[in-house]
């Protein structure tokens, strides 16, 4: 693909626990054409976040290649914006100094960026929390900050590890339904870890299942649901129904492989 | 979405009012049972005691030994909490270095400071530079330790969201590690001043010609237990006092923190 925003090959990754060398990525290939929301499933301790640690360039691959926009990144990759699961919120700024400390850090005037800082957090519902501290904001809200956040310094790519995972059903589907329609209008890539499938399908336009560890990319299935999508009613698409079940089928085995044989007999 | 609020206990009013009531309380037993059950002579009474305060204040050399002592404890606290945080703040960036001094610290450190006092006193002089340097020793590896501690106990994922945001090395440190570490550096700073006040007056106690250490030290000497304890309630009151302007500047450095259940009050408590 030559219009790849990001290509992987081959990339592995050990690490070393106890002094016992254990395979984290066993050679991950995968293309992310520009524009593309693609998400990863795959079995607890597959590997997932350490594969998006390497794209970022926070941990260098242990073997194979990775490329940005046809060239290989050194280091930190500051054209990657990285969601992560924890919402990593600094305490002691309010919702609007965390969501414009990008633009602080780009240099961007004060009044501009608590300018730009507002309009997003009004777009996703948390006008008159400016001023608030993180501790003071719910989980849900949290993560909408942490995640308008990245959107603010508008990353060529965005990274988000489990974004959703530690929130309620409810408060998930709201916040889904909120990222696609930010999404839709920006049509930046991305690419989005999770281990919910109705999740990843609803979200994406590619959806990767890896294997238990060391984990490899096992297949990368299209999802043929029109855009835009109505989030909450999406278990009645018929085309989600089928890739549901296709996708569930060839996660469970490595589910049950990655559990250690507990579950085998279930 | 709610937002959350701590849960304020009894008002600030009614708080002190309970603390006066209880102070009343407590001296008025003392009072009570002075020249009944204790000998006034070991123990004086709080009516002997402020009548004692009440002499000494219209006598200019209190207040002279009140500035002395208050010159020794802050000049030593701000020479040791300065150095204390400075050091802690470029140890804590040079990773070999500070595992090369480490156990020269913890050397340093472990000697009894009132060992060290008299020394302190040959090299130094009797007048205030003496105590100002044994203040300051005390504050420092406080304050050192408090702030070394707390930049090692920043989270490296705060550290990789600036990085990844593109921040450099420098903005990292001024606008993730300084302020992530800065409630472990403001309790540094709140715990040793108190030492600087212990500092000041142990050295006042070894050799000095002024000072409330040297008063106190005056007034055992002589057996007058009401001028003893006189004094020790001065000092008391300097304590109360720097601590509650302590107080109010780590509340409103630390205003992003949440609130204790006991609606901050807790760390008043020593």
């Amino acid at each position: 693909m030559a219009d790849a925003v990001l290509s992987i090959r081959r990339v592995t990754r050990d690490f070393t626990s106890r002094g016992r060398v254990v395979p984290a990525l066993g050679g991950v290939d995968l293309e992310i054409p520009e524009g593309e929301f693609l998400t990863i499933v795959g079995p607890s301790g597959c590997g997932k976040s350490t594969l998006l640690n390497i794209i970022a360039g926070l941990m260098p691959p242990g073997g194979g290649h990775l490329r940005y926009r046809g060239r290989d990144v050194r280091g930190v990759n500051t054209e990657i914006g990285y969601v992560t699961q924890q919402d990593n919120l600094f305490p002691w700024r309010t919702l609007r100094d965390n969501v414009a400390f990008p633009l602080e850090i780009q240099k961007v005037p004060p009044a501009e960026r608590g300018r730009r800082a507002d309009a997003l957090i009004a777009k996703v519902g948390l006008a008159g929390f400016e001023e608030h501290y993180p501790h003071e904001l719910s989980g849900g809200m949290r993560q909408r900050a942490n995640i308008i956040r990245t959107l603010i310094y508008d990353p060529q790519l965005i990274l988000m590890d489990e974004p959703f995972g530690p929130l309620d059903a409810q408060t998930r589907v709201i916040l889904q339904d909120q990222l696609l329609k930010l999404w839709f209008e920006s049509r930046k890539t991305v690419v989005f870890i999770t281990h919910d499938l109705v999740e990843a399908i609803a979200l994406a336009d590619r959806v990767a299942v890896m294997t238990a560890r060391p984990g490899v990319i096992k297949s990368v299935n299209r999802v043929g649901i029109p855009r835009p999508r109505d989030i909450f009613h999406i278990h009645d698409n018929e085309a989600f129904r089928r890739l549901y079940d296709t996708l569930w089928e060839e996660l469970e085995v490595e589910v049950r492989r990655g559990s250690g044989g507990w579950l085998e007999g279930a | 979405m709610k937002t959350v609020t701590a849960e304020r206990g009894p008002g600030w009013a009614r708080l002190n009012l309970y603390r006066i009531a209880l102070a009343v309380v407590l001296l008025g037993m003392w009072e009570y049972a002075t020249g009944r059950w204790i000998d006034p002579f070991w123990f004086s009474s709080p009516s002997r005691i402020a009548a004692h305060l009440v002499e000494i204040g219209r006598q200019f050399e209190v207040f002279r030994d009140l500035r002395v002592t208050m010159t020794e404890t802050f000049l030593g606290y701000f020479a040791g909490a300065i150095l204390g945080v400075l050091v802690g703040l470029v140890l804590s960036r040079l990773e070999t270095l500070a595992r090369v001094l480490d156990p020269f610290i913890v050397a340093v450190n472990g000697i009894p400071r009132v060992a060290l006092a008299p020394l302190f006193i040959i090299w130094f002089g009797i007048d205030i530079k003496s105590k100002i340097v044994l203040a300051s020793t005390l504050v420092f590896f406080i304050t050192f330790y408090n702030t070394f501690a707390g930049i090692r106990g920043v989270e490296r994922s705060f550290q990789n969201v600036a990085r990844v945001m593109g921040a450099s090395e420098r903005q990292i440190f001024l606008k993730v590690i300084l302020p992530g570490a800065s409630p472990w550096i403001i309790t540094g700073l709140k715990m040793s001043l108190p030492f600087a006040l212990i500092g000041a007056i142990i050295g006042e106690f070894m050799a000095a010609s002024e000072g409330l250490g040297f008063r106190l030290q005056l007034y055992t000497g002589l057996f007058n237990t009401t001028g003893a304890i006189a004094v020790i309630f001065i000092l008391m009151v300097m304590m109360i006092a720097s601590n509650a302007l302590l107080n109010r500047l780590e509340e409103h450095l630390l205003r992003w923190r949440p609130k204790t259940p006991m609606g901050g009050e807790a760390t008043e408590v020593h």
